[in-house]
């Protein structure tokens, strides 16, 4: 009898929870359809829908709740308008150009963007001019409380949202079966190659594709307000990412070609996710996140992880996921010997030059950026030993450092070691985690790895950070010290300066001793063939591991001596998984392939926009990320970066006016256009 | 008791059987042909042996070691070595570099500990070496051209270069002649003949090219339908009359 009246509670909290997830999923739909129809006909993983989906609805909140436009004049213009000319301006300014590049490439775009784009609609509406509260949906009274089957209760807006969905996926198959444009983009979704050897135009396929995607993505937008909770009343940018990241594990359901798979994906996961919410028991720390913005990491992971037909394609060798081919030799490799003592000369007299600035001079703003820029660098040459040297992109370099700061941290406080020694336990145990990590992402490569690694940076971002034993208690703080070494007191900024500089040049000439040596060169062998290269006996999973673990402790080293400096681990400011992608973009925008590169990446993104934005130009913060963006942009025609572009060309300039012929660089800077095309070209 | 052998090998891919119970064996420093029509089964059988395919059915054992659920790094760290039908070099590195990399990779002093104390940078005799071997295949003075500007004539030794640093025992080579004309095919047949009665690895030769096989192999396999047909000294099977009528046809006839 009891069992039985329970039995019935349990069914109808199932169906109530079903009824709440299908419009959530439906919101997750519209997204992923949208990742299908971009991946497919351009090739783009585009993460830049959170952002275009935040400009719809920020657009829609500016309008009608700021500026009391009635609802349908507000839709109107941030979905119907806003929304497709965003799209048609993001696919004719710049997917359009860089069609050859790599995927890993266009994924760096889209990552810029992801960051630049809100930004700069902020910038430009003024949006933070006061707390963006109250936003609502697109249906008038739409808190309105129906009940399906006279029981589950559902508001209008959810009802709203899915019909909504549904009606625009019907509309899509319809377009689809019955306009020329919708069967040329069947056409090339389904066979790329087929259509452009039919001669389809595929400028056209490829604009009215984005002209869709990106209206989906800001119905989404708007739709997604009043339904999911991970948007709050608050609308800010940050929302938007789960729901991406949920799109996304919806559309590798459909190993991101699918797109009734992506529809259904979207649905499905929406009521995963409120039955999660609803049946997983509470008293279990670790399952109760799951309950709540969580889910979607795990979700996503799990499916790159272990959904088949993911790991068929990777098998079967998409040559659009793989990475891409190693560009040719560094510049410095091919220049002669009178340019390679007169870079040293020169760079030996900058450093000495800053030297006595910063020694003699600067005060201590100064120094505590310089010391910031020096630290950057450590980190950033995690990176540079993840993609300079091992040729993949990960975006959990964040969650290491943050390992390395909070290792310090605890330690510190809890056994009252040595803060160094604490910094150093958490680069171990950075590595460990990181050779962890390293065994289910092995398989993967190219953009998958780089989404499942971004789906554990955010994990950790959600979770882990929130256990004592990670992020430390509310009651200690996050205070760390500075270190004592061998009777040296390096609490001082100008010791602690020292300290960093020395630390910088040991993890530098570790990376190169790394470069150069065997683990390099089994590197490199795999970059440019792995059946080649263990042909020849390089344990491929062996070297993955090891770059994962060492660029892990790198960047926990790095971690620990930025909370050092900071004398706590702000955690929120330094160590966002957003954070990463900023990271992450800089050093391959600017170079990732040499340690040079990852130092002046570490200054470029401390001293930039302190010094030139604010102090020069008088610029708004939030320029920086503007300008990151159209950084990122860059990256597709060098992918060699910025810095490395420019000193071959600098190079080949000198070296023709000092008469010196050197044919492998003249013929590397005689077409930089052909040249990056080339090396961003979809490997073999 | 010969180096390698495989015993029984069968290979099915969807509906059709690519190999099926092939036995071969090769000793210690023999040069053996292997050759059949393309679409024979050929490729199928030589990643059986390397490990790039499980067979479906029987064992291949190289030295007495049965070595058929070995992955591909340890069968070359055996000491079986390869070349592709596509070359499959790494692009962005200098022609020493791949050389360099395959003697430091089969020496086995690559632990990461070594690198970060500076013990694994390239040594002056490992540079010497790789030269040396380079110099003898008549890549004298390539060292450090890019890989991407040989002809694909120079790419191939280029790999034979890189299988032979890594000190095998044999060397299993697939189609090298693919892609070559006639002149190069027989440049690159001489260099390798020479190199082999030098260095004395035995070696596998899959070929479609039935000139080359019998120019120096001294015993030959054939496959059709992934089946052996048959087998013995290559003078007899290249006279052989079933095998010349039904697969090398006026190729043999022509060449003598
Ligand atoms: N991965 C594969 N999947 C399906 N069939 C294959 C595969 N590899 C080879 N085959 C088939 O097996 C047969 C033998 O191919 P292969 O070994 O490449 O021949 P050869 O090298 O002698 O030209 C061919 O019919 C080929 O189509
Ligand atoms: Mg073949």
């Amino acid at each position: 009898m009891t069992a039985s009246v329970l039995a019935a509670g349990v069914l109808e909290e199932t169906i109530r929870a079903f009824f709440q997830g299908l419009p959530i999923g439906a919101g997750f739909a519209l997204v992923a359809m949208s990742f299908v129809l971009t991946y497919k006909t351009s090739g783009v993983f585009n993460l830049a829908f959170g952002a275009q989906a935040f400009i719809s609805a920020a657009t829609y909140f500016e309008l009608h709740v700021r500026r009391d436009w009635p609802i349908w004049s507000a839709v109107l213009v941030a979905v119907v308008l806003v929304a497709p000319v965003l799209g048609l301006l993001l696919e004719r300014l710049i997917f359009r150009h860089v069609h050859a590049a790599s995927a890993v490439a266009k994924l760096v775009i889209s990552l810029g963007l992801l960051v630049a784009l809100p930004e700069l609609f902020k910038l430009i509406v003024d949006y933070d001019r006061e707390q963006p509260f109250g936003a609502v949906g697109i249906i008038p009274d739409g808190t309105t409380v129906y009940r399906l089957f006279g029981r589950y209760p559902v508001t209008r807006d959810e009802i709203a949202a899915f019909v909504i969905v549904i009606a625009a996926a019907l509309a899509l198959a319809a377009l689809f079966r019955y306009t020329r444009l919708g069967l040329r983009i069947r056409a090339v979704v389904q066979s790329p190659r087929m259509t452009e050897l039919n001669g389809v135009n595929a400028d056209w396929v490829s604009s009215g594709s984005w002209i869709l995607s990106s209206f989906f993505a800001g119905l989404a937008g708007v739709l997604l307000v009043p339904t999911t909770s991970s948007l709050g009343t608050v609308l800010v940018p940050q929302g938007y990412f789960p729901i991406v990241i949920a799109a996304l594990a919806a559309a590798a359901l459909g190993r991101l070609v699918n797109l009734p798979a992506a529809l259904f994906g979207g649905l499905v996961l929406g009521v995963i996710t409120t039955e999660m919410r609803t049946h997983l028991p509470r008293d279990n720390v670790i399952l109760n996140e799951l309950r709540g913005s969580a889910l979607p990491y795990v979700m996503l992971f799990a499916i790159i992880v272990f959904w088949p037909a993911i790991r068929r394609q990777i098998a079967g060798a998409d040559p659009l996921l793989g990475v891409s081919p190693p560009p040719p030799a560094l510049a410095a490799t091919s220049r002669s010997r009178g340019m390679t003592i007169y870079t040293r000369i020169m760079a030996l007299a900058f450093f000495t030059a800053v030297g006595i600035w910063t020694f003699g001079y600067a005060n201590n703003f100064w120094i505590s950026r310089i010391t910031h820029s020096v630290i950057f660098s450590i980190i950033f040459l995690s990176i540079v030993v993840f993609t300079g040297l091992g040729g993949q992109i990960a975006l959990c370099q964040v969650t290491f450092a943050a390992i390395g700061a909070f290792g310090a941290m605890q330690f510190a406080q809890r056994w009252d070691v040595s803060v160094i020694v604490g910094m150093l336990a958490g680069a171990a145990i950075a590595a460990a985690v990181g050779a962890v990590l390293s065994i289910p992402v092995m398989r993967l490569g190219g953009i998958w790895l780089a989404i499942a690694t971004l789906a554990f940076a955010l994990f950790f971002h959600d979770v882990l950070v929130k256990y004592g034993w990670v992020g430390g208690s509310l009651f200690h703080g996050r205070g760390v010290p500075r270190p004592q070494l061998f009777g040296v007191d390096f609490s001082s900024h100008k010791n602690f300066l020292i300290l960093c500089i020395a630390i910088l040049v040991l993890v530098g000439v570790l990376v190169i001793l790394i470069r150069e040596s065997s683990t390099g060169m089994a590197l490199r062998a795999l970059r440019g063939s792995e059946t080649a290269a263990e042909s020849i006996g390089v344990i491929s999973w062996r070297s993955r591991v090891i770059v994962f673990s060492v660029s892990a402790a790198i960047a926990a080293i790095g971690g620990g001596l930025l909370a050092m400096e900071e004398k706590q681990v702000s955690y929120e400011a330094n160590y966002d998984p957003q954070a990463g992608l900023f990271w992450l973009v800089i050093v391959v925008v600017l170079g990732a392939r040499t340690v040079e590169g990852g130092i002046q990446a570490g200054v470029a993104f401390v001293i930039f926009p302190e010094l030139i934005l604010d102090r020069w130009l008088g610029l708004h913060g939030a320029w920086r990320y503007v300008l990151f963006g159209f950084a990122a942009i860059s990256f597709a025609r060098h992918p060699e970066g910025l810095l490395e572009h420019g000193k071959r060309r600098s190079q080949a300039l000198m070296q023709r006016a000092f008469g010196r012929r050197q044919p492998a660089v003249a013929a590397a800077v005689a077409g930089p256009e052909v040249d990056a095309a080339s090396e961003t070209g979809d490997g073999p | 008791m010969s180096l390698l052998v495989a015993d029984g090998i069968t290979k099915r891919f969807a509906g059709i059987t690519a190999v099926d119970d092939v036995h071969i064996a090769l000793d210690a420093g023999e040069r053996v042909g292997l050759i059949g029509p393309n679409g024979a089964g050929k490729t199928t059988l030589f990643n059986c042996l390397l490990g790039l395919l499980r067979p479906d059915a029987g064992s291949v054992s190289f030295d007495g070691q049965n070595i058929t659920r070995l992955p591909v790094y340890r069968r070359a760290r055996l000491g079986i070595g390869r070349t592709f039908q596509r070359v499959e070099l790494f692009s962005g590195s200098s022609v020493r570099d791949h050389l360099l990399f395959a003697h430091r990779i089969r020496s086995g002093t690559g632990a990461l500990w070594k690198d970060v104390i500076g013990l694994g940078l390239p040594k002056p005799t490992e540079i010497e070496r790789c030269d040396a071997l380079l110099e003898s295949l008549g890549l004298g003075g390539m060292g450090d051209e890019p890989i991407e500007a040989l002809s694909l004539g120079q790419s191939r030794l280029v790999e034979v270069a890189r299988a032979l640093m890594t000190q095998p025992r044999v060397v299993l080579l697939d189609e090298p002649s693919s892609g070559l004309d006639r002149a190069e095919t027989t440049a690159l047949a001489e260099t390798l003949a020479r190199i082999q009665a030098e260095q004395g690895f035995g070696m596998l030769l899959v070929e479609h090219d039935v000139e080359l096989v019998a120019s120096f192999t001294e015993r030959t396999y054939v496959l059709d339908f992934g089946k052996l047909i048959t087998h013995g000294p290559t003078p007899d099977v290249m006279r052989d009359p079933e095998v010349r009528a039904a697969y090398l046809g006026d190729f043999v006839a022509g060449a003598q």
